[in-house]
């Protein structure tokens, strides 16, 4: 029975064996590839309508292709888009959740500058990938990608599209090439008669910064160059100005910039010019022949704008489009050779916008550093979109179509590390800072009967992108030496008395925690001349010293121009806080009069060489009405005006006070300053800015939140520091070659002696 | 027993079969059509970027799969070349597959190539710019621009002040010297009589080049045609029969806008957007042959050979809006185009 009991035991698991095994025999039918789902998070324009519709058909169709693309692969990345309105999301908000999110790969967008920059910082603090199509503001991108990557710092932040810096040259070289066909009288005066309008934000702001650098490279100078806050005082300002340039001979020839942020300006700005001409912009017989060419061709307006549409045109009614037809500009664009702008015309039946070219490619380069990812066993997103956009091994042909994506695709299959082009061109960043975009072409549109038509493409240089890149931009790199040569060989000796003693007086003009720098700056030159000799008995240091212990400075106690620098509060002796001080204090310290508010004054002799070096913001008539570097709060006129420094000065010179005396000067616009002192003997000024530029900032600080130093004093130091038996000559060939972004000038040098020969010494080192 | 029971086990995994799944989408199997462009001439915003629209059109309409080369080099676009013809001779699939060729700096390589494609009844060859046809597989297509430049040639009579400004890329290249030509014959049978002059300059003296040029270069001939006519500025209507040249020469004239009234004549696609330098435009209607052409190939009735032209509606003329004032109301175009038709077809029978 127990025998029996086992066969049949053993019987039934055989049964069952068998029963089972033939429902295991059933075919197993499997999908021979994986998905895998990646959640990019983006934050798009969504209220605004025609953005809103042209931005989710580029989705659907990017989607579709990445999709059909994949259809011959084994691992497959599935995009799921989560969108987010940037016109009605608090950005802070916003920032905050998605950037801790782990369910969110990456976040596209905002498409405008002043919102990435308010998203930005919650990004950079989780390291959360931030991919921004049309992001171009100079200082957003400085901040972000540049000085807050490289030296093993984490990128996070991909900007698509080269700063506003390369499309502010494109629209004024075009300028130059029409200027250099005409030399003569005419030319002149529109070289020197030329405006320049930007919107006050974070987006004009680069246009603002740099336009007047590069307008000085080619000939030109703004006689205007103003920010306008709103459009009402952009259309006002534009009446004065046509009224000013009418009173010339040549007014109808001189051509003006205007940064614009959308179509509604231009209309409102052709209503004007018709009007101001004696057009009735509301009658259609002034649309054709002389009125349509006085409209357009009189006075002309380039304009630098984004994504102007046909249906942005449309809205603007019968009157707009009308209106609107002839007027130019330019804008940041796909490479034509993509084909990405005339496929997407072949589909949609109306050109893509810049917008949504950069868009395309930031979902492709997610879904391709998604695909490396999945291919390379790493979850870092960051790591992956370096991986496949710093290598020189390109796929030729655009990989932004079906069939590109599916060529590129396969060869990350096979293990193969390629970059690769998408619609607008290479994706591609610097291998040093890596964030910065290499290519960008520049578009010239124009429009006519309603319609958004392309004349011309440009584009940059194409170097790197990176702050060593940025050279390029400064002729005087590569012709300094010449320059120099041109302008101060005829340099002869002066003879002085000799040399008895030497102080410096150091100011700071501005105060508070956002001009960290220009305390850094201060205190850097003080550090230096301590190094070289000079005691506090002939230094006379006036600062705001609000820095170092201010309550938003998580470096206590520090003043530093570079993290991991030295503190350069220690052992300062300030002589003054600049909140004591009005200019009209520093004119009685210079002329050594001695007052009840300034005991410590500067002695005179003729035998003493005095340093002069100023830090702090400027004003230049062209935009503050006066030629002054400014104190503290003080409005325009109360600061040290050019007018009252060169008093001062020549009256110290005068009374033989100096021996010989050098000027340094940090702020924008300081060459105002520095030609103001001009004849005054002995004296020699180096200035940061020309007359219409901005003096820069340098070295941002991702824990302080400020800017450490100015780039002018940053070289000035440091060369005199490395340097201490150079001449002037070198100098000047150091900060003008390394000041990137401003001309660095030097005044008076026929008053003060030759500059090949003089070595700096004598103001920085006291022996 | 047990040994019995592992063998089924055993065997019973091995009995588990895993297939793929019928409902899992494939990969496409549309027709393919794929274009390899001469150097650097897609985004020409003329020719080849019509050809371009006119393919994408074509896919559209019909659902086919695209992939559009521009290479950087003639070497480059040899190896695309080889790389395609390699493929579409060895696939063993039935996607049908058309490559389109307008390189005409391919031509040696097409011509010993072509018959490498017989052995692929789904492969297909168009190759343009050619009045040749070819003996191997594959079609050959040839716009001839003789009829509209003629058209041309007399129309700027009624545009145009002082001076035509003729600007050949060069001398040996058959579509730039047939344009010429053409231009050359209108200007002179025109019955309109002025004392317009015409001169003719040639960017290179070497054949198949002279269709790049810098932006100083195309100012400084735009600077020599102005004063071509004497000492003082004297404006002119330019027509430049150069490739890419052309644009930098537009662009150099746009530049002079304020200060005189140069023109020019666009080509081979509409420019008439900036009217004020561009009354009117000689065209090639390339886009629309190649959605032609692709429907043809698609129902398997693509021609050897063809030469399209005037009549066939290939090329044309579009006059500008009269935003500047011109005098081509003065003119019947109907019947300067039929006149056109027949100066073409006289030359073809030639």
């Amino acid at each position: 029975m127990c025998r029996i009991n086992r066969y049949g035991a053993l019987l039934f698991l055989l049964v069952i064996l068998l029963s089972g095994c033939h429902k295991k025999k059933e075919y197993i039918y499997q999908d021979t590839r994986q998905w895998v789902e990646k959640t990019v998070a983006l934050v798009a324009p969504l209220s605004d309508p025609i953005m809103n519709a042209r931005l989710q058909r580029t989705a659907d169709w990017m989607l579709q292709n990445i999709h059909k693309a994949q259809l011959h692969d084994n691992i497959c990345i599935s995009l799921k888009l989560e969108w987010h309105d940037e016109l009605s999301e608090d950005m802070a908000v916003l920032g905050e959740t998605l950037s801790t999110r782990d369910d969110v790969m990456a976040i596209i967008g905002p498409f405008d500058n002043d919102r990435a920059n308010r998203l930005a910082p919650y990004c950079q603090r989780t390291g959360k990938p931030l991919i921004l199509p049309t992001a171009t503001s100079e200082s957003l991108i400085r901040r972000f990608a540049i000085t807050s990557t490289g030296n093993g710092q984490q990128p996070f932040l991909w900007s698509l599209t080269e700063t506003d810096i390369s499309l502010s040259e494109v629209t004024l070289s075009l300028y130059a090439t029409f200027i250099q066909q005409y030399p003569g009288n005419v030319i002149n005066e529109m070289a020197s008669h030329s405006a320049l309008f930007t919107p006050d934000n974070i987006y004009g702001q680069t246009f603002f910064d740099w336009a007047p650098f590069q307008a000085t490279e080619m000939g030109i100078s703004f006689s205007i160059s103003e920010k306008y806050t709103q459009n009402t005082s952009l259309y006002e300002r534009l009446q004065s100005y046509y009224n000013e340039i009418d009173n010339g001979p040549n007014g109808l020839f001189i051509p003006s910039f205007i940064v614009a942020e959308n179509i509604g300006q231009l209309y409102q700005i052709a209503r004007l010019r018709s009007r101001h001409w004696g057009i009735d912009p509301d009658d259609p017989a002034g649309d054709i022949g002389e009125g349509a060419y006085m409209r357009v061709a009189w006075a002309p307006v380039c304009y630098a704008l984004s994504n102007v549409t046909d249906e942005a045109i449309a809205s603007l009614g019968p009157r707009g489009v009308a209106l609107t037809s002839g007027y130019q500009g330019f804008s940041p664009y796909a490479d034509p050779t993509t084909g990405f702008e005339m496929s997407y015309e072949s589909r949609f039946g109306v050109k893509p916008t810049f917008a949504e070219c950069k868009f395309y490619d930031a979902l492709l380069l997610s879904a391709f550093a998604a695909s490396y990812m999945e291919h390379h066993y790493t979850d870092n997103l960051n790591n992956a979109i370096i991986a496949i956009t710093t290598t020189d091994n390109i796929l030729n042909g655009a990989a932004w179509s079906e069939m590109g994506m599916e060529l590129y695709l396969a060869s990350l299959e096979r293990g193969k590390l390629i970059g690769f082009k998408g619609a607008c061109g290479a994706v591609q960043f610097d291998k040093d800072c890596y964030t910065a975009a290499l290519n960008t072409t520049y578009v010239n549109w124009i429009i006519k009967d309603g319609h958004v038509l392309h004349n011309s493409y440009y584009s940059s240089a194409g170097g790197p992108q990176t702050s060593e890149a940025l050279a390029s931009w400064n002729w005087l790199v590569n012709n300094a030496d010449a320059t120099f040569d041109s302008q101060y060989s005829g340099s002869s000796s002066i003879t002085y008395p000799a040399m008895t003693d030497q102080y410096a007086v150091l100011v700071q003009g501005s105060h508070g925690w956002s001009d960290y720098r220009h305390e850094a700056d201060v205190l850097s030159v003080y550090q230096m001349l301590k190094a070289g000799g000079y005691d506090d008995d002939h230094i006379i240091l006036i600062m705001a010293d609000d820095v170092a212990t201010a309550p938003e400075n998580s470096d206590y106690g520090a003043v530093r121009t570079d993290a991991g620098g030295p503190n350069l509060r220690d052992g300062a002796v300030i002589d003054y806080r600049n909140a004591d001080l009005m200019p009209q204090d520093i004119v009685n310290i210079l002329q050594g009069t001695p007052t009840s508010n300034t005991p410590v004054v500067l002695p005179g002799d003729q035998g003493h060489n005095v340093f002069l070096f100023w830090s702090g913001h400027g004003r230049s008539t062209a935009t503050s009405g006066v030629n002054e570097m400014a104190w503290r709060d003080q409005p325009a006129g109360n600061g040290m005006t050019a007018s009252l420094l060169a008093q001062t000065l020549q009256q110290a010179a005068s009374q033989g006070r100096f021996r010989q005396m050098l000027v340094c000067l940090e702020p924008c616009y300081s060459s105002n300053i520095g030609s103001a002192l001009e004849g005054i003997p002995g004296l020699l000024a180096i200035c940061a800015a020309g007359p219409y530029e901005q003096s820069f900032a340098d070295s941002w600080s991702n824990e302080l939140g400020v800017w450490m130093c100015d780039r002018f004093s940053r070289n000035l130091v440091g060369h005199a520091t490395n340097h201490p038996y150079g001449t002037y000559r070198d100098l000047y060939i150091y900060c003008a070659q390394h000041t990137l972004g401003s001309h660095v000038s030097i005044f008076n040098h026929t008053n003060f002696g030759n500059l090949y020969t003089l070595q700096t010494r004598d103001f920085f080192i006291k022996e | 027993m047990l040994l019995m029971l592992v063998t089924m086990l055993t065997s019973c995994t091995k009995d588990r079969i895993i297939l793929p799944n019928p409902d899992e989408e494939q990969a496409s199997g549309a027709p393919l059509v794929i274009v390899i462009y001469g150097p650097n001439s897609l985004g020409d915003r003329s020719y080849c970027d019509l050809i371009y629209t006119g393919v994408e059109r074509a896919a559209q309409r019909y659902g086919l799969r695209t992939l559009q080369f521009s290479p950087e080099s003639d070497e480059e676009g040899l190896a695309y070349l080889e790389t395609i013809i390699s493929e579409m001779e060895m696939a063993s699939d039935t996607v049908r597959r058309l490559l389109i060729t307008p390189g005409v700096g391919f031509d040696s390589y097409i011509r010993a190539n072509s018959h490498r494609l017989e052995s692929n009844p789904c492969a297909d060859l168009l190759y343009m710019e050619t009045a040749t046809p070819l003996e191997g597989k594959g079609s050959t297509l040839y716009l001839t621009y003789y009829g509209a430049m003629y058209m041309g040639g007399c129309m700027i009579h009624y545009t145009a002040e002082n001076l035509v400004s003729l600007v050949l890329a060069n001398p040996y290249t058959l579509t730039v010297r047939e344009a010429g030509e053409g231009f050359l014959a209108g200007f002179n049978d025109s019955q309109k009589p002025d004392s317009l002059a015409l001169h003719v300059r040639y960017l290179s003296q070497e054949p198949a080049t002279g269709f790049t040029l810098s932006d100083t270069a195309a100012m400084r001939i735009i600077g020599e045609e102005s004063t071509w006519l004497s000492a003082e500025p004297t404006d002119f209507t330019m027509l430049p029969i150069c490739g890419g040249s052309m644009h930098s020469l537009i662009r150099s004239i746009r530049g002079t806008q304020l200060f005189a009234n140069n023109q020019y004549i666009g080509i081979d696609g509409n420019m008439n957007a900036d009217t004020y330098f561009c009354p009117f435009s000689i065209v090639k209607h390339i886009d629309r042959v190649m959605e032609d052409y692709i429907a043809m190939w698609l129902n398997g009735r693509m021609p050897k050979h063809q030469t399209l032209g005037l009549a066939d509606g290939a090329t044309g003329v579009i006059v500008g809006n009269p935003y500047t004032p011109n005098n081509l109301h003065l003119i019947d175009l109907d019947s300067l185009w039929q006149v056109a038709v027949g100066k073409e077809a006289e030359r073809c029978v030639e």
